[in-house]
């Protein structure tokens, strides 16, 4: 009688906790998702997620149960089976392979080649990003991209390493002196993000930053041409 | 004399070179909490400047110093020594030895970190080193000026004492252990993992620091670590001992727990020989996972799999310890006193940190998680909430037999329930902001995005955080100065839990 009190006051606190966490980060991980890739690691993000909130509630309430009902009612009959063990390892096991094989299906979507792809040559030096259009020979200090049609992004840096990061992108990569590295992003949603380096890259660090836009098709054409 | 007096004259011991474990133990453990107390002011500072975004009053070089610093004073001169310390001064008890198996390497290895403190502290004052304490390449080779060299020097000083002692431990243990070595205390487990990973992966780190230096005081005309080469071999070999280092730090902590919680759950561990085969397993795991920090690098395409699969499979193991330590609280008879609270709190915390661990191992997370605050959180939680709560739950636990004193309940419940309190409060909003956008290592953020809230939360956090610590000294300080002796029986009890008969459990 006692026992169940004490189980059911635990779960209860916990799940109501954890319903108002998972509720505000399932219903939406990434504040900003502006391309295809975004979206699948968004996807992802809810996914893992919701295992780890099921499985937070799930060991947080077995430790606090544990120790009050230990603490009030004192020593209790062993609980320990081999089957129980088993399960210790069994369950953690099987949570890490669906982890394993979910991660492995993005990163081989957000990773596959698109048919011709908009290709933007991007310069990393301390502390600016440059954007070159390879087939229309444009250089640039923004970064603006059709909507709907992907783009191969090939990153090298001029002096240290540097990362480039839009969060609403959903990815990042380093651009590494000597090392050519590379991207491949779907954008989907019109509107202006902000671009940032995320590798420590010396005193101009946080200003190295750049502007983003995904636009129209038409209203791209007019800014390249303008440039 | 009085009991004060006698406690000061004791006290001069500790100024001196001394080969007694207990002594360099406690050398170690003074000499990382005051450096805890100069890190955690960096962070506050740290905190002052975010705590509104745009500039306020530290940008550019010199914020990149003070994290540079705050960062390699934690990890190097906090956490690593304090850890040390505390196995230095119980180890041998545990597992039965009079002393250490080689006192004087122990002195060494304590001796090299005041060394290395005086060159860090002073390499503020040339140039100061500012690349981060990853000190990722060409970047460190780039920074002017002698102090991130200095730094370097510091660095291959104290990653030299790390495996001193290291071998000390090891050969402590052995020789020491039961007959059916399994059955050997979990604590004398934890440390021999802790140290085999230590001594495999210091070599490594050391090689890389040595190449560094060359390529500092040669200067541009070498083109070695400023090369492709150069950032491929400075990024593995820097992670091949830094990523094992958090383990390193935190498998003691491990054997900490699995010492406390049976202590205070009043019965044996329920598995005590899976127990040990699990922080092998672990060791092992954490050996061959560097690669998870150079998702985004370019630099390992094809092997990010393997390591995804690798740091993730860690989650087993560490999954396994905790359910064994929360069955043995399920089969005792819990007492709520201040070394079992932090082990609560140990592990309440740790499985936040295991858990968003998992996550940034997934590699299409990582891609955008990595670098962010999301990263921030989650090693905070795991060092803070991990290894120091194990760390606070193991000086409690052992005070009194160590120091002949007995604590004040009280202030001990109040630091453990502040400091679990504080570090969920700190670091947990850490996870929010990495996932709105926000990049570490920089002292702006844009305005306007909404997140006061968590910025308020994480600096109330912080200075909580730093009351504990208060408390926490002042408890210690005056226990030792004026704390009531240790009745003589729990003094002589086993520094290892033994399990008791049922009749003195009562």
């Amino acid at each position: 009688m006692r026992e169940r009190t004490i189980l059911l006051i635990t779960l209860l606190g916990l799940g109501i906790v954890a319903v108002g966490v998972a509720a505000g980060v399932l219903a939406q991980p990434l504040p900003q998702i502006a391309t295809a890739e975004a979206q699948s690691v968004s996807q992802a993000l809810k996914v893992f997620f919701g295992i780890s909130a099921a499985v937070f509630v799930g060991m947080e309430g077995l430790l606090v149960f544990a120790a009050v009902r230990g603490h009030l009612l004192g020593k209790s009959k062993g609980i320990i089976g081999s089957g129980l063990e088993m399960l210790w390892i069994a369950l953690p096991a099987l949570l890490v392979a669906v982890i394993v094989i979910y991660s492995v299906n993005v990163l081989s979507e957000i990773e596959t080649p698109a048919n011709h792809p908009m290709r933007v040559r991007v310069t990393a030096r301390q502390f600016e990003w440059e954007f070159f259009y390879v087939d229309s020979a444009v250089s640039s200090d923004t970064l603006v991209l059709p909507v709907g049609r992907p783009a191969e992004l090939v990153f090298t840096s001029e002096d240290v390493i540097h990362s480039f990061w839009v969060p609403a992108f959903g990815e990042k990569v380093d651009a590494v002196p000597g090392i050519v590295t590379s991207i491949t992003i779907t954008p989907l949603k019109v509107g202006f993000y902000q671009g940032v380096c995320a590798e420590l890259c010396g005193e101009g660090h946080t200003e190295m930053q750049a502007e983003v836009r995904i636009q129209e098709l038409s209203a791209f054409k007019t800014w390249l041409g303008s440039q | 004399m009085s009991s004060e007096e006698v406690a000061l004259t004791g006290a001069r011991r500790y100024l001196r070179v001394s080969a007694d474990h207990e002594v360099v133990g406690v050398q170690f453990l003074v000499t990382g909490f005051a450096f805890l107390l100069i890190g955690g002011l960096m962070a506050l500072v740290i905190r002052a400047e975010q705590a509104l975004p745009g500039f306020n009053f530290l940008g550019g070089e010199a914020y990149n110093r003070l994290f540079t610093n705050h960062g390699s004073i934690m990890i190097f001169l906090a956490l690593m020594p304090a850890v040390l310390g505390l196995t230095h001064a119980v180890l041998p008890a545990t597992v039965g030895a009079a002393r250490a198996a080689f006192p004087k390497l122990g002195a060494l290895s304590f001796w090299l970190i005041p060394l290395a403190a005086m060159l860090m502290l002073a390499s503020f004052f040339v140039g100061g080193s500012s690349a981060g304490w990853t000190s990722y390449t060409p970047l460190s080779v780039q920074v002017p000026g002698v102090g991130q060299t200095i730094w370097a020097i510091s660095l291959f000083l104290l990653v030299s004492s790390l495996a001193l002692s290291a071998l000390n431990f090891l050969f402590t243990i052995r020789g020491h252990e039961m007959e059916d070595r399994w059955e050997t205390p979990l604590f004398a487990w934890s440390v021999k993992a802790s140290s085999v990973m230590a001594l495999i992966a210091s070599p490594v780190l050391l090689l890389a620091l040595m190449l560094l230096l060359v390529q500092r005081i040669a200067g541009p005309q070498l083109a070695l670590m400023d090369s492709a080469v150069g950032v491929t071999i400075w990024q593995n070999f820097f992670w091949f001992f830094a990523h094992p280092l958090t383990l390193i730090l935190m498998l003691p902590m491990l054997g900490v727990i699995s010492e406390v919680v049976p202590s205070y759950s009043g019965r044996p561990i329920v598995a005590h020989r899976s127990s040990a085969i699990a922080m092998v397993v672990i060791a092992g795991l954490g050996l061959v996972a560097w690669g998870q920090h150079m998702f985004a690098s370019g630099l390992i395409a094809g092997l990010r799999i393997p390591f995804m699969v690798a740091s993730m499979a860690i989650a087993i193991p560490l999954a396994y310890i905790v359910f064994v330590w929360i069955a043995t609280i399920w089969q005792g008879k819990v007492r709520f006193e201040t070394p079992m609270l932090f082990a609560l709190g140990f592990i309440a915390l740790f499985i936040i940190g295991g858990l968003s661990g998992l996550i940034l191992a997934s590699v299409p997370i990582n891609l955008q998680l990595s670098s962010s605050y999301f990263v921030l959180g989650h090693f905070h939680i795991a060092l803070l909430g991990g290894a120091i709560s194990g760390l606070f739950a193991g000086i409690y636990y052992w005070f009194p037999r160590l120091s002949g004193k007995e604590y004040d309940e009280v202030l001990g419940i109040l630091h453990a329930l502040g400091h679990t309190g504080a570090v969920f409060l700190t670091y947990s909003p850490m996870f929010i902001l990495g996932l709105i956008g926000l990049r570490r290592r920089v002292f702006d953020y844009p305005a306007g995005l909404d997140i006061e809230i968590y910025q308020l939360g994480i600096t109330a956090g912080a200075l909580m955080l730093a009351s504990t610590v208060m408390l926490f000294l002042y408890n210690m300080f005056f226990s030792i100065l004026r704390g009531e002796s240790v009745e003589q029986d729990r003094s002589k009890a086993g520094w290892s839990f033994q399990p008791m008969s049922e009749n003195e459990l009562g």
